[in-house]
């Protein structure tokens, strides 16, 4: 990682020195958990605190067509490196023509519509020692192509070097019950992976449909006994498969449906999974505020020998209140309830500027009735309160 | 076909006295010369393809503490429909690289999307947000949306003299919903049919705010715009000032710069 990072800085120096218009921007911050209950198992952090930077070094040429990125990720926790460790969220060179773009390096991509759970987003893996719901994501090693028409463009991706899941630390809170191994298995073998995109927007629809054939972003799990035959670890392994993806968005004035549906070859037999719902808007009152209405339909129909689901079968329900003032103050949160399992996962966000370079940021993660979901019962005694403060450059 | 920026938030109009010679037969009504007036601003400005400018936004409150907005705002003009706009921020940093497009419509509601740079994610925003401080200024999202003569109705009122400018003043309603005014009314300078003057009037009817137009410039010989707008809120004492600079007109920009995608790829 170190001689990746010196690497990375000596290829931004080049690019500083090449390009015509270089900006350092990014931020550092400091980050708590407040966890609500005792832990659950022997020997988990009580009150972690961490210390984070993501600097964003962008050189861009005169004509604007040539542009390069880099963005590191660095956490450094006290009394544990357990935690993060940092990565490379970004790396990469890029030529934007006339009607087509392409992108060697390292990056991020963003493909959904959904609010609760991004359930289709693949080509970038989960950095679940972040956030448990897998929205946090690892740079990807990619050649992307894009041809673009005012109407929609057309994404080719080429995926080598894959990312492995990067899990919660055994002494991280919430984390599965058993210590996950970190050399996976490959049942169907390693080799580059492949994605294809293609977009339509007009007036009020956005559409996306994509193919994906590769290893798969989320891993099952092997089991790895002791000597006495006791159940004692996980080998995450990743099989190839296929996937096809689609989301829509359809805006109806107030009222903005999305949907993201997904369906996966590569198991015992293939499967469909999907969110659908809708975000209700109410107009901005006589105080200027945003307030939006959220609630959403979720299902996963995946085969036992397929890896493991957050949720099974569900509804979301959530709100936002953006006050619009000075200081950006926001408040956003929703419940997801799995009416398979009875569990019910709460987040609530809130965050407000502090003398334009400062943000305070709250999040409160919620578990209850998880005992009966095979992918939350360990989260049980887990819930906690995350303070987030941030200096933005 | 009109004017972008929040310039073109802006409304406009002027009356045309040639028009209105003194043989004509029948006398215009108030209406009809509030919309030639709209109409005469449309034409006098079309032909500007895409433009770039600058934008420093001020904020200040009743104390006179201050908070900076900076953005670039690119407008593609649409000889067929409302234009389309992209304003990517600088300021504050929390909020560099994020951008709001918006392709407006003159009758039915506006198309926006929103890019959040990190999460790399462009999401469809509602267009009833038109009344909805924009991020924490005297500005409304519909006070900055490109103006089409087609949004408004309109009614010539008098002229009036304005900063030393001779102006025609017009009566403009919203036409499209969701707005957070009842009225403007607006004083149109006769000379370069640019607004000079603009008053907000809330829902109830009673004054909500005065934006005044500073510094104008001719570009390429045709195209007027403002160095700076200062925003007056009366109800809470804040003003928002809005600086210009490095107005381009005929850029590279293309159709292809002014989609979702593309918002993403802003640099």
């Amino acid at each position: 990682m170190r001689r990746l990072f010196a690497f990375a800085l000596a290829c931004s120096i080049a690019a500083a020195a090449w390009g015509q218009t270089v900006s350092l921007r990014g931020h550092v911050g400091a980050d708590t958990r407040i966890y609500l209950r005792g832990a659950a198992f022997d020997g988990q952090e009580r009150a972690p605190f961490s210390l984070l930077a993501e600097p964003r070094l962008r050189a861009v040429s005169a004509d604007r067509r040539k542009e390069f990125l880099f963005i590191p990720y660095l956490r450094e926790s006290a009394g544990t490196t357990e935690r993060g460790g940092g990565d490379i969220r970004d790396l990469y060179g890029a030529h934007h023509g006339d009607g087509w773009s392409a992108l060697v390096g390292v990056s991020r991509v963003f493909w959904g519509a959904a609010e609760s759970l991004h359930m289709i987003d693949i080509v970038n893996q989960s950095d679940l020692a972040e956030d448990y719901r897998g929205h946090f994501k690892l740079g990807q090693p990619m050649a992307m192509l894009t041809l673009t028409h005012p109407y929609g463009q057309f994404e080719l991706l080429a995926l080598p070097g894959f990312r492995e899941r990067r899990f919660a630390p055994a002494r991280s809170r919430p984390r599965l019950a058993l210590p996950v191994l970190a050399d996976a298995a490959y049942p169907d073998g390693k080799g580059a992976d492949w994605a294809a995109r293609v977009t339509f927007s007009h007036d009020r629809v956005d559409a996306h449909l994509y193919h994906f054939a590769g290893l798969s972003r989320e891993p099952d799990f092997l089991p790895v006994f002791d000597g006495e035959g006791r159940l004692s670890a996980l080998r995450p392994s990743y099989r190839r498969i296929r996937q096809t993806g689609l989301d829509l968005t359809y805006a109806l004035d107030a009222l903005i449906l999305k949907g993201e549906f997904l369906d996966r070859r590569g198991y015992s037999r293939g499967f469909t999974a999907g969110v659908a719902g809708a975000e209700y808007v109410f107009g901005a009152g006589a105080s200027g505020a945003d307030r939006s209405l959220f609630v959403e339909h979720l299902f996963d129909q995946r085969p036992a020998d397929a890896p493991p689901a957050l949720f099974r079968r569900g509804w979301f329900v959530g709100g936002r209140l953006a006050a619009n003032d000075a200081d950006s103050s926001e408040i956003r949160g929703g419940v997801v309830f799995d009416t398979d399992s009875g569990a019910r996962t709460i987040r609530v966000e809130a965050s407000r500027r502090i003398r334009d370079d400062w943000q305070l940021h709250l999040e409160y993660n919620g578990f209850a009735g998880v005992g009966g979901s095979a992918s939350l019962a360990s989260f049980a005694d887990d819930s906690y309160l995350r303070i987030l403060i941030r200096r933005n450059f | 076909m009109k004017r972008t920026t929040i310039g073109a938030i802006c409304l406009a109009f002027a009356a045309q006295l040639h028009a209105v010679s003194p043989a004509a037969p029948a006398p215009l009504s108030a209406e009809a010369r509030g919309l030639q007036i709209a109409q005469e601003t449309d034409r006098r400005d079309a032909g500007f393809e895409n433009s770039v400018a600058d934008a420093t936004m001020v904020l200040a409150n009743r104390q006179g503490d201050e908070s900076i907005r900076s953005f670039r705002m690119m407008t593609l003009e649409q000889s067929d429909d409302g234009d389309k706009t992209v304003a990517v921020f600088d300021q504050p940093a929390d909020l560099a690289g994020s951008a709001v497009l918006t392709h407006s419509h003159a009758l039915s509601a506006d198309d926006q999307w929103l890019y959040l740079p990190a999460v790399r994610r462009v999401k469809r925003i509602s267009s009833r947000n038109k009344a909805a401080s924009f991020m924490g200024s005297e500005f409304a999202f519909e006070d900055l949306s490109a103006w089409e003569v087609r949004k408004y109705s309109y009614r010539y009122l008098r002229e009036e003299a304005f900063d030393g400018a001779d102006c025609f003043v017009v009566e403009n309603t919203p036409a499209y919903e969701d707005s957070g005014y009842s009225k403007q009314i607006e004083w149109v300078d006769r000379t370069i049919y640019q607004p000079r003057k603009l008053e907000y009037y809330d829902r109830q009817g009673r004054l909500l705010k005065t934006m005044v137009f500073k510094g104008y410039r001719q570009y390429l010989g045709r195209h007027w715009r403002p160095a700076e707008q200062i925003m007056e809120n009366h109800q809470t004492g804040r003003v928002t000032r809005v600086i210009w600079d490095a107005y381009r007109f005929k850029t590279d920009l293309t159709p292809y710069d002014f989609t979702p995608d593309a918002i993403a790829r802003a640099r």
